[in-house]
């Protein structure tokens, strides 16, 4: 097996793909992954990665370049992870579950070199490289010949590890490059509040297009943990997937937590085995917290927050269940040791009152968006000796307490936990109702203010099935308008912008607008 | 004495159960049909007919049962499988 191999003496600036391959010369016959009832060695991991890796450098890819990844979360998505980082390229996930046209739209904004797909998925495969000339495919049945006997990651550290794709305001999906520094930025800031052993077992249960699958995937490969991949269809059975396992670490979106709940299936002390349970991505109520507290009693509960801009998380609160009085909202805490986080007005001053938007600044937070200047220069400024991005989220800061969310400064929401620009639906609604004014509110909200999905109002246009069935196809489910209502006139705020208050209390929802948007 | 169902038994109270859960009177369930292929099967409906599965036939599945689950056939095997073991018992 090559990454046992002692020939390997030159020194290798650190990248993920050598870090894990450190790891996994010490743990190789390990677990390090089991997905879809498949598990497999550091070993086997590693033979698998290697072999794309060479099949990748054979095709021309390596530092620099991308390498898109086309598939179900079974073993052969984390292999293609791994082994793009070891040909030194950057990966860029792809999601099943989206619609053909927006994986098409991510591959080409990405410029990937090249895409690998798992054997599931290769009949959407000409949709999806219609347009991308020079794309190299790879399916991952085809890819075979030898591991080679040194890692081929030489990439210098700094160079990028993966390009995000986010929800944008002009309805192209936006890039988040991420580099190998960041990450390694961001496990250094965690691990401050978590350590993991071999022996545990890391629970992943986002998709790979969300980046809290990196923290998972990371944790556990630079720990030579064993990462257990709980299925799309799972999640709501995550409780008997943490007992079975003996799953000690968790992340999820509190939404997964609530539903899980609502099922009835977050019992007390049903997940006994978990030491480390982290939320992030969306507001955390107490009662959430305090039902998972109860669920699982030995672990630890931390609210994490950050955008996928700042890699993953950036600030941390650890909740301290059993409160008379559970907190509406849990704490966004403070800033990882070598981060910073400040309030700022839209000028890039310092807010008054410790009130303002939150910004990041550090060693996690990405360089800028992927091709797309304009948006950088809007998103960053400098200030105070610093470059600091902007969330788009409103804080406030209290001593002892930490910083607290108060909103959002412009109109992303978050659907289910996934994030959403609202403009980026009204888009994609005007142009198939073919009309010029539409506007989207998030509805239904569920009792701690959180959005189950979204309602399309037009004016004019037409408003058929067809306009939905249109929406599927470039939408991902969680974007797609549970409704569409036609009116006649659009209500205006005093400012003649239009009114989503006015909107949310037509739909009945008035008094938890503020809290959902 | 444990007790053991055809195929066809097995999916026609799959297809009750779906349906009742779904609220779909007319739903008709082949052995090929996938989540993807029925409204309203999502995320909270598939682990409610899944347990109201488990409850039917008295079994309890376990991760890798659900995380290869495919279409409505692979449920009805899982099914199969248990109701054999019992068997064999």
């Amino acid at each position: 097996m090559w990454f046992s191999s002692t020939r390997h003496e030159r020194r290798v600036p650190e990248n993920l793909g050598s870090a894990v391959a450190k790891i996994a010369r010490i743990h190789s016959a390990r677990p390090a992954l089991w997905a879809k009832g498949e598990l497999l060695t550091y070993a086997e991991l590693f033979e698998r990665a290697g072999r794309i890796a060479a099949a990748l450098e054979r095709s021309g890819v390596g530092p620099g370049d991308r390498v898109a990844i086309l598939s179900e979360r079974s073993s052969s998505a984390y292999v293609a992870i791994l082994g793009a980082l070891l040909a030194g390229a950057a990966y860029v996930p792809l999601n099943t579950r989206f619609p053909a046209d927006r994986n098409r739209r991510i591959v080409e904004r990405s410029g990937a070199r090249a895409l690998i797909c798992s054997d599931a998925q290769a009949h959407s495969l000409p949709e999806i490289i219609a347009g991308s000339g020079d794309l190299e495919v790879l399916v991952a049945s085809a890819i075979t010949g030898d591991a080679p006997d040194i890692p081929p990651c030489d990439s210098d550290a700094g160079t990028l590890a993966y390009v995000f794709f986010t929800s944008g305001t002009t309805g192209v999906p936006k890039g988040v490059p991420i580099s190998h520094d960041n990450v390694f930025a961001y496990l250094r800031g965690i691990r401050t509040l978590t350590e993991v052993e071999p022996e545990d077992r890391v629970m992943q249960v986002v998709d790979l297009t969300f980046d809290l699958s990196v923290h998972d995937i990371f944790l556990a490969w630079t720990s030579g943990a064993c990462l257990y991949s709980i299925p799309e269809n799972g999640t709501l059975l995550c409780t008997r997937f943490v007992e079975e396992h003996g799953g000690t670490h968790w992340l999820s979106v509190p939404s997964a937590a609530a539903l899980v709940k609502q099922a009835g299936l977050l019992t007390p002390g049903c997940m006994p085995s978990l030491k480390y349970t982290f939320f992030c991505g969306e507001a955390l109520t107490g009662t959430v917290a305090e039902s998972w507290a109860a669920a699982a009693p030995r672990s630890e509960i931390t609210n994490i927050y950050g955008p996928t801009e700042a890699t993953v998380a950036f600030s941390a609160f650890r909740y301290i269940p059993g409160q008379a009085s559970p907190p509406a909202v849990v704490s966004l805490g403070e800033p990882f040791p070598e981060q910073h986080m400040g309030l700022f007005t839209a000028d890039g001053e310092r807010g008054e009152g410790d009130v303002g938007e939150i910004c990041l600044s550090g060693s996690q937070v990405t360089e800028g968006y992927w091709m797309a200047p304009e948006i950088t220069a809007e998103r960053f400024f400098e200030a105070e000796g610093r470059r600091w991005y902007r969330t788009g989220d409103l804080g406030r800061y209290v001593a002892n307490e930490g910083y607290s969310y108060l909103g959002r400064a412009d109109r992303q929401v978050k659907i289910r936990g996934f994030r959403v620009e609202l403009q980026e639906i009204e888009n994609a609604v005007r142009k198939a109702a073919g009309c010029d004014l539409a506007a989207v509110v998030p509805w239904p909200l569920d009792e701690s203010g959180a959005a189950l999905g979204c309602v399309a109002f037009t004016v004019g246009g037409s408003i058929t099935s067809d306009v939905l069935d249109q929406l599927r196809e470039v939408l991902p489910d969680y974007m797609v308008p549970s409704r569409l209502e036609r009116i006649d006139e659009m209500p205006l705020n005093a400012n003649g912008k239009i009114d989503h208050r006015a909107l949310s209390e037509h739909l009945g929802g008035a008094k938890n607008q503020d809290r959902a948007a | 004495m444990a007790e053991t169902n055809s195929r066809a038994e097995i999916l026609e109270r799959v297809q009750s159960i779906a349906s009742n859960v779904l609220g779909l009177p007319d739903l008709q369930l082949s052995e090929e049909m996938t989540a993807r292929d029925v409204p309203g099967w999502d995320s909270l409906t598939h682990v409610q007919i899944i347990i109201g599965v488990e409850q039917a036939f008295g079994i309890r599945m376990t991760s890798t049962e659900v995380a290869q689950l495919e279409n409505a056939g692979s449920l009805v095997d899982v099914v199969q499988q248990h109701q054999a073991r019992a068997a064999g018992a």
